[in-house]
Order: structure tokens, then C-alpha cells, then sequence
């Protein structure tokens, strides 16, 4: 084997992306059509991300992400092809007979697969179930990486033990998980729970003294009234957790702040915590308060994100001028301004923003500003 | 440092033994053996057995080049997780142990990358991969295809 083609097609996109970074634009718009034209010369079924179209080539997502085959199955694609594709991220739109036709020619053909990624809506489920868990069991020796977007499919504990070498599982929109002992054998080092109590019931199934190296963790807690870590006795010690997103419906609410106060207390507790991202449905600019919650965060940490929680003003100001308790933070990410403020804020807004990075250049602290036209894409 | 062995799969001491697909052993301190995920999880799953660890993807003079990276990297920290990994892959930067290391011809090279890969070696996968990268940088098509 000398010849680049013969790379698996996550290691050549991995390349590819490689050599885009520090390009400037132009450079980097020539080598994605280059990338492009030399995958069409390979026929490289498996890379439809550099060969679905001159539009893919405008950004640099045509390289970012998992290769979607729904549809593109439907035409032949032969086996050896299929053998090279180790991601797959399938959306099951209507369970139609034609996606279980393909979901069977993934079943035979993707004993490779390490990455997969499942997307339906619930009521689409029944008719691509038994396809689903054949790949699933298909590739039980190789897969890494699996994520359930909508629900997962019965059996779901069976089929998680047999996943001997599975390091990040992702639960998306999940109403509650079946699960049965025993616990399965799997070392997770990334977690995603985004769904309704699956905190409180699926954590400490999945993550145990015994198997316990997660060290990326997203939770979502979609139930205001739930106090999963008010009550957190059930949670097992992360003590590897490096990296901690806590997405949460309210920050603000009155009814919540108490649960918030016990989130970061809890997150007090990991000691090898260095990146904590704090997401809210609240609109941008709603202020996390009391600041003084933030007290409580471990000292190691490196990296804060407080998503669109707080933006420039006396608060963060007075936030940031206070944080000596995190003398290792690093790098600050908030917002840059309100969403949908008035013009004349912007000279208020702009003055807090330099003096926040001027008290963060003093403690040589990096400040990345989220501006609302990033998140809304106005 | 890793000893080709032509017999036996005997191991002791916190050596283990691998089989590559052309039979020959080698025998390697477990700390440097554990630098494959593949390899620790498969003796996690063995035990304490003295079995060799079959590596059938793997041919004996690439395996070697593998373990002489193992080696010297054996006492580097684990990577840390995905998202703080991102600055180590944002850059194309190769250490320079790792530069000379990966100065093989580019048969060796792809051979090494799919052993990684199949070993489960991140950080070696990664010189791999960004020794490829920096080939390929700025290249037209017909120039990248002759790869």
C-alpha cells in the first residue's frame, strides 16, 4: 500500500483537513477544489462530502463532518467502496422500503464502521429497528462512536455490552432508556445525555467505579422541576472529567436558581475539570446571578463558556475583576453585546467590552466574544 | 525497547508478546505495548495470560517502526479530551523527535498511518497524518493524485 486512495476515508479527510489549516481563503477555497477533483478521479464514493457539488466547496463544512449516505444508497455503490466508509450519520426520513433496503446493504457492508449516527423521528422507528441494531452488531468489533437522535431501539441493553470498544455514545432528544443490568463493559470518555431524566437514571448506569474514565460529559436537563443534582447522590465520582456542557432550560427563573446553585456545586467537585460550557434556552443576554456561584468551580479550570448568558456590563465586568478564585482560567467566552439591543446601547456596550478585555489582559486572560449576528446568522 | 523473538509467546515481568502477520514475535514492556488502545484493551480481555496478541493487520518491519514511537513516547500523558485536543489539531506542527521518526519513504509512511490507525495510536496517527497534510499543501490535483 503506497498510494494515498488506499487510506481509509476518515483519515483522508482527516489529512485534508489537516493541510486547510492556517490557509487563507483563497488558498484554501484552490485546495478544497483540488481535494474535490482528485476524490472524483478516485471515484470515492465514500467522500460525498468533496464531490456533492461546487456549492460544498464555499465552506470549510464540506470537510467537517460525517458522511450522510441517505439516499446516495439507493444507487450501486459496490461493497469494496462501502468496506472504506467508517462514519456514517443516517437519517431514517420516512422508513420507506428503500431505506431498508439500505439499511440491510449497511448491515453486510459496513463491518468496519466506527462512527454512526442515527436519526429518526420516534413514530418512524418500528420498520428500520431490526435494521438499525444488525449494523449495529455488524460492526460491534470496530465501532467507537455511536449516537441515537430520537429514540433508541428495544434491546438497547443487549446491544450496548456487546460494544467492547465503544468510547462515546450520545443520546439526542431521548425520552427515558431502558436499561438492565448488568452494566455494560464499555470505557465511555465522551457522554452526551440530552433528553428528559437521564441524568439521574443513565449516568450512573453507564459510567461506574469500574469503567469510570468519561472525560467529556453534555447534559441537558429538559425538566425545570427535576432536581437531578440537588439530589445527587446517585452520580458517580468523575473524577477524569475534563470537559463538562451543562445545557438547562432557565437559568434565570427563580424556581431554578437553586438548581443551578447546585449544578456548579457539583461541577466544584470534579477535580480535573479544565472546560465548563453553560448553555441556556434563556434569550441572549439573561445574567447568570449570582455571579458569586462561580465560586465554587475547581481551580484547575482552563476554559469558561458562558454561552450567551452574560453580556458586556458592570457584571461581567465586576465577574471578571473578582475571578482570582480561578487562577488558572485562561480563556472567557461570552457575549459580545444584547441580541437585538438598541444602537444607542452600542457605545455602553463597547466600552464594557474594553474594559472587560482590559482587566483580562492584565491577568492574561483570553476573551472570545460571541456576537449575535454569529448566532442567529442575521 | 522491543526484542524480536523467533519461538515462543512466553512473556513475564510486564512484557508482553505480539504476533504480526508474518509471524514473527516481539516481546515489549507492557507501558510500551499500552500505548495501542487496541493492545490494552485486548489484555485487559486476556487477563494475565501469556498468550500473544495476534496483530494480523500488522507486518514485523512496520510493527518495529511502531514500537520504536512507542518507546520513546511511552511515558507521554494520555490525550485529553476531544475538545481541548482541538489546538493540538489545529496546527501541522510536528515535534522533532517525530519529524526524523516519520522520515521513511512514503510506502512506510501510508503503512504506518494504517497501523496507527489500527492500533488505535492517536498521537501517532496524527504525525502521520500531518506529515501527509504538509505534502499535500498547495498541491495541484495531478500532483496530489501521483501520491
Amino acid at each position: 500500500m503506497d498510494t494515498l486512495p488506499a487510506l481509509p476515508t476518515e483519515l483522508l479527510l482527516e489529512i485534508f483537513r489537516l493541510s486547510l489549516v492556517k490557509s487563507r481563503e483563497k488558498a484554501r477555497r484552490a485546495s478544497l477544489r483540488s481535494y474535490s477533483l482528485v476524490c472524483k478521479s478516485w471515484h470515492a464514493v465514500a467522500m460525498p462530502e468533496l464531490y456533492s457539488g461546487p456549492l460544498d466547496l464555499v465552506g470549510t463544512d464540506v470537510l467537517g463532518g460525517d458522511a450522510t449516505l441517505t439516499g446516495r444508497l439507493h444507487a450501486e455503490i459496490p461493497d469494496a467502496t462501502l468496506r472504506l466508509v467508517h462514519s456514517v450519520r443516517f437519517q431514517i426520513a420516512g422508513s420507506s422500503r428503500a431505506e431498508q433496503d439500505a439499511l440491510r446493504r449497511l448491515t453486510t457492508g459496513m463491518s468496519h464502521l466506527r462512527k454512526l449516527n442515527i436519526v429518526r423521528p420516534r413514530h418512524e422507528w418500528d420498520n428500520c429497528a431490526t435494521g438499525v441494531v444488525g449494523i449495529v452488531r455488524a460492526c460491534k468489533a470496530t465501532l467507537r462512536s455511536l449516537t441515537f437522535t430520537g429514540a433508541v431501539p428495544g434491546g438497547f441493553t443487549d446491544l450496548l455490552n456487546q460494544l467492547r470498544v465503544l468510547e462515546e455514545l450520545h443520546f439526542v432528544d431521548q425520552g427515558s432508556i431502558p436499561l438492565a443490568l448488568p452494566p455494560p463493559k464499555c470505557r465511555l470518555r465522551a457522554l452526551t445525555l440530552r433528553g428528559q431524566d437521564l441524568v439521574a437514571t443513565t449516568l450512573p448506569y453507564l459510567v461506574t467505579p469500574s469503567n469510570n474514565v468519561l472525560a467529556s460529559l453534555v447534559i441537558s436537563l429538559e425538566r425545570p422541576t427535576s432536581a437531578h443534582f440537588g439530589n445527587a447522590v446517585n452520580l458517580p465520582h468523575l473524577e477524569h472529567l475534563e470537559r463538562l456542557e451543562l445545557w438547562f432550560p432557565d437559568s434565570v427563573n427563580q424556581s431554578t436558581v437553586d438548581r443551578f446553585s447546585s449544578i456548579l456545586s457539583w461541577a466544584s467537585q470534579l477535580p480535573a475539570l479544565r472546560s465548563l460550557v453553560l448553555s441556556t434556552a434563556d434569550p441572549p443576554g439573561a445574567v447568570i446571578r449570582p455571579l458569586e456561584y462561580f465560586h465554587q468551580l475547581p481551580p484547575k479550570l482552563v476554559r469558561l463558556d458562558l454561552g450567551t448568558h452574560t453580556p458586556p456590563g458592570a457584571e461581567s465586568v465586576s465577574f471578571l475583576e473578582n475571578a482570582t478564585w480561578l487562577p488558572g482560567l485562561r480563556v472567557l467566552r461570552t457575549m459580545a453585546k444584547y441580541a437585538g439591543a438598541v444602537p444607542e446601547y452600542e457605545p455602553i456596550e463597547s466600552r464594557s467590552r474594553a474594559t472587560m478585555e482590559d482587566v483580562a489582559r492584565k491577568r492574561g486572560l483570553d476573551i472570545e466574544w460571541i456576537w449575535p449576528e454569529d448566532l442567529f446568522d442575521v | 525497547m522491543a526484542s524480536a523473538s523467533g519461538s515462543g509467546a512466553a512473556t513475564g515481568g510486564g512484557k508482553v508478546t505480539l504476533t504480526t502477520s508474518d509471524a514473527e514475535n516481539f516481546v515489549v514492556e507492557r507501558d510500551v505495548a499500552n500505548r495501542s488502545v487496541l493492545i490494552r484493551n485486548m489484555l485487559e480481555d486476556v487477563g494475565e495470560s501469556d498468550q500473544p496478541i495476534p496483530l494480523p493487520n500488522v507486518s514485523a518491519n512496520v510493527l518495529k517502526k511502531v514500537l520504536e514511537w512507542c518507546e520513546h513516547h511511552k511515558k507521554d500523558p494520555e490525550p485529553i479530551a476531544e475538545d481541548l485536543d482541538d489546538n493540538r489539531r489545529k496546527t501541522t506542527e510536528i515535534s522533532d523527535w517525530d519529524a526524523k521518526f516519520i522520515q521513511v519513504d512514503q510506502e512506510m509512511l501510508f503503512e504506518i498511518i494504517l497501523a496507527a490507525n489500527y492500533l488505535d495510536i492517536k498521537p501517532l496517527l496524527d504525525v502521520g497524518c500531518k506529515t501527509v497534510a504538509n505534502m499535500i499543501k498547495g498541491k495541484q490535483p495531478e500532483e496530489i493524485r501521483k501520491l
